[in-house]
């Protein structure tokens, strides 16, 4: 049997299979399809320190191989995280990498602190590209090298937990913003968040999307994660978590020659729930079959 | 470790029968036992159209009925996903996803139903029309269309159907059927059940909340995943004093009307 096994920024993991943020909840709706612990890890949604009700409908557009999304990161709250998501998640073989979002550099240390210290949690994973909340000059906090460095520095002070620092590769400088985040203490990356787009109906002339822009996913966006993941690559050592686009095995394998140490599934969930289940299965076939290569050999094997 | 239970399932189902319904619908039966065996009135499947990704999304459709082995879905060809899947062949199969959703709930009191439907809200009715009778709870169904050519009452003993150009049936809306309906049975052993386009739902909710009887809507919207993780298919509800969100797909479809904001 091949081995998937795979340790990130000091965290074991069964396989390198994810499930990305806000395409698993808390792990319970997924809990009555498959037995999660056959995951590597799991993302849980974008946490935040008051709970939140999110954008106004509609909230997604079906676009060729992908779609819009702009949810507005509805979720209970980091106390409602707590207190009731993660008991569920601590009865699974499994580790939680909890999802954090704020408005401000405070509002991140205080979710460190907060989740940091929290029973069941493995690594938080800082949301600094979210394209449905609204910063300052309505850009993404991972825009500003400023933001990036101080807010990761926040976080990496208060927390007792890795740190994977997420970004969106909409920045004008990718590679000077990797190097930011990590220079700041991030423990590891996660690439790449949604993209932001629009679409219309023709019909109406009115925007498919309330929030009139949203952040792109699935299989349309997967050329430019894999672009994400071999630039940060190039530049830094840490651990990273490829993700955009990856509904099979080979979509993982892609990411993982392009430098990922793991990968996590988003929008291919909804479309089919099983995806991650048949992509480490789909992994296990390939390294059979090539008994001298692992996940971690082939990490950023490119030959050029 | 707690024993999970695991009762949504994801399987290719085999399309046994694919026929053309009055009204100008499909009716698909598909070979799903598990569903066929757990699914309540109101509860829907979510279909993949394509394996190959155009469409990427799976179609959501509401159950016709559940018997032996077998479920069926009526649907109506009109986008892209639809019309591929009203071209399947007897033999082919089908990804499904299910059962998904609360479904309606029946209450032990209820002696009478009033089901009103629309469009093809008339499948999850006809389903929950099969489940009272077979409970011996008695119902008047009002379906409403456009015109005489959009209507499917098939399986319903004696309808009232209302056309909006009186080509069949009564002419107009739904809403003064329903009034009169309503206006025939005590509020607390009846209820009206209603799926259909939005502005139908509102105008069912303010009949029976008029006459003080408990009204249950079955909502939609796109849905991205119809299971609960991607909160892109909510609709606004009451919480307390403030406005709040509640997933179509996995808190719904169903919902008492007086819980629905309904957006002008
Ligand atoms: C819980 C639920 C149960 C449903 N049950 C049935 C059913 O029993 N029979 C049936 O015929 N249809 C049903 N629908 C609607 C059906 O899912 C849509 O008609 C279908 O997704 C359209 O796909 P398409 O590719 O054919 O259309 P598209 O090409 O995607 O779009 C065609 C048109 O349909 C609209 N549309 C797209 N998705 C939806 C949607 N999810 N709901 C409503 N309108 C949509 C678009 O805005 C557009 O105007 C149900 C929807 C939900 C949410
Ligand atoms: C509906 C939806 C909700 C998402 N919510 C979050 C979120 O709360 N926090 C976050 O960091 N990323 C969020 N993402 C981004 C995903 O985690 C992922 O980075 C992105 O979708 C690319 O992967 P995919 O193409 O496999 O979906 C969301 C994506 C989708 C589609
Ligand atoms: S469709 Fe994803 S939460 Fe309802």
């Amino acid at each position: 049997m091949a081995d998937l096994k795979v340790k990130i920024a000091g965290i074991k993991m069964k396989n390198p299979v994810m499930l990305a943020s806000g395409t698993c909840g808390f792990g319970e709706e997924f809990s009555r399809i498959f037995d999660l612990n056959l995951l590597g890890g799991i993302i849980v949604k974008g946490t935040t320190l008051k709970p939140r009700a999110g954008n106004k409908p509609p909230r997604a557009a079906e676009t060729p191989y992908g779609m819009l999304n702009s949810i507005g990161l509805q979720n209970p709250g980091v106390f409602a995280v707590i207190n009731e998501k993660l008991p569920f998640l601590r009865q699974f073989d499994l580790p939680v990498f909890v999802n954090i979002a704020g408005n401000s550099k405070e509002e991140y240390a205080e979710l460190a602190r907060l989740l940091g210290n929290a029973k069941g949690v493995s690594a938080l994973e800082v949301n600094i590209s979210c394209p449905n909340v609204k910063h300052k000059n309505s850009g993404l906090f991972c825009q500003d090298l400023g933001d990036v460095y101080a807010i990761t520095r926040a976080v990496k002070r208060q927390s007792r937990v890795p740190v994977f620092v997420k970004l969106s590769a909409e920045v004008s400088d990718f590679k000077e913003t990797v190097k930011t985040a990590v220079r700041a203490g991030a423990d590891g990356l996660s690439l790449i968040n949604t993209l932001r787009g629009m679409a219309i109906d023709i019909k109406t002339g009115k925007p498919k999307l309330a929030n009139i822009i949203g952040g792109l996913s699935g299989p349309a966006i997967k050329p430019v994660g894999i672009r994400a993941v071999y630039e940060a690559f190039s530049q830094v050592k840490v651990p990273i978590i490829g993700m955009g686009g990856i509904a099979s095995a080979e979509d993982a394998l892609e990411y993982l020659i392009a430098g990922a140490s793991a990968v996590a599934v988003g929008t291919a969930s909804f479309y089919d729930p099983l995806t991650p289940i048949s992509i480490t299965k789909g992994l296990k076939k390939y390294f059979e079959d090539k008994p001298s290569d692992s996940v971690s050999k082939i990490r950023g094997r490119i030959s050029f | 470790m707690k024993k999970q239970k695991y009762n949504i399932q994801v399987f290719a189902a085999g399309v046994l029968s694919l026929k053309e319904t009055p009204g100008g619908y499909f009716k698909m039966k598909l070979a799903a036992s598990g569903i066929a065996k757990a699914a309540r009135p109101g509860q829907f499947i979510s279909l993949q159209v394509n394996a190959s990704g155009m469409p990427l999304m799976r179609r959501p459709m509401g159950i016709f009925s559940a018997n032996k082995g077998a479920v069926e879905i009526l649907f109506k060809a009109a986008g892209k996903g639809t019309e591929m899947l009203s071209r399947k062949k007897q033999g082919e199969s089908v990804s499904v996803l299910g059962p998904l959703g609360n479904g309606f709930s029946v209450r032990e009191e209820l002696r009478h139903a009033i089901l009103v439907a629309g469009g093809y809200g008339v499948s999850p009715i006809a389903f929950l029309y099969e489940e009272l009778r077979k409970r011996k709870i008695t119902t008047t169904v009002i379906i409403g269309a456009k015109n005489k050519k959009l209507i499917f009452k098939e399986g319903f003993s004696n309808p009232i159907i209302t056309t909006e150009d009186g080509s069949e049936g009564f002419k107009g809306l739904v809403t003064e059927r329903l009034n009169a309906a309503c206006a025939g049975f005590a509020c607390g052993s009846s209820a009206v059940f209603a799926c259909g386009p939005v502005p139908m739902l509102k105008a069912a909710a303010e009949v029976s909340e008029k006459h003080g009887i408990e009204c249950q809507v079955s909502m939609e919207s796109l849905m991205a995943c119809g299971v609960g993780v991607c909160l892109s298919c909510v609709c606004a509800v009451k919480e307390g004093m403030d406005t709040g969100y509640k997933r179509i797909c996995a808190d719904g479809p169903v919902f008492d009307s007086r819980e629905i904001v309904w957006r002008t």
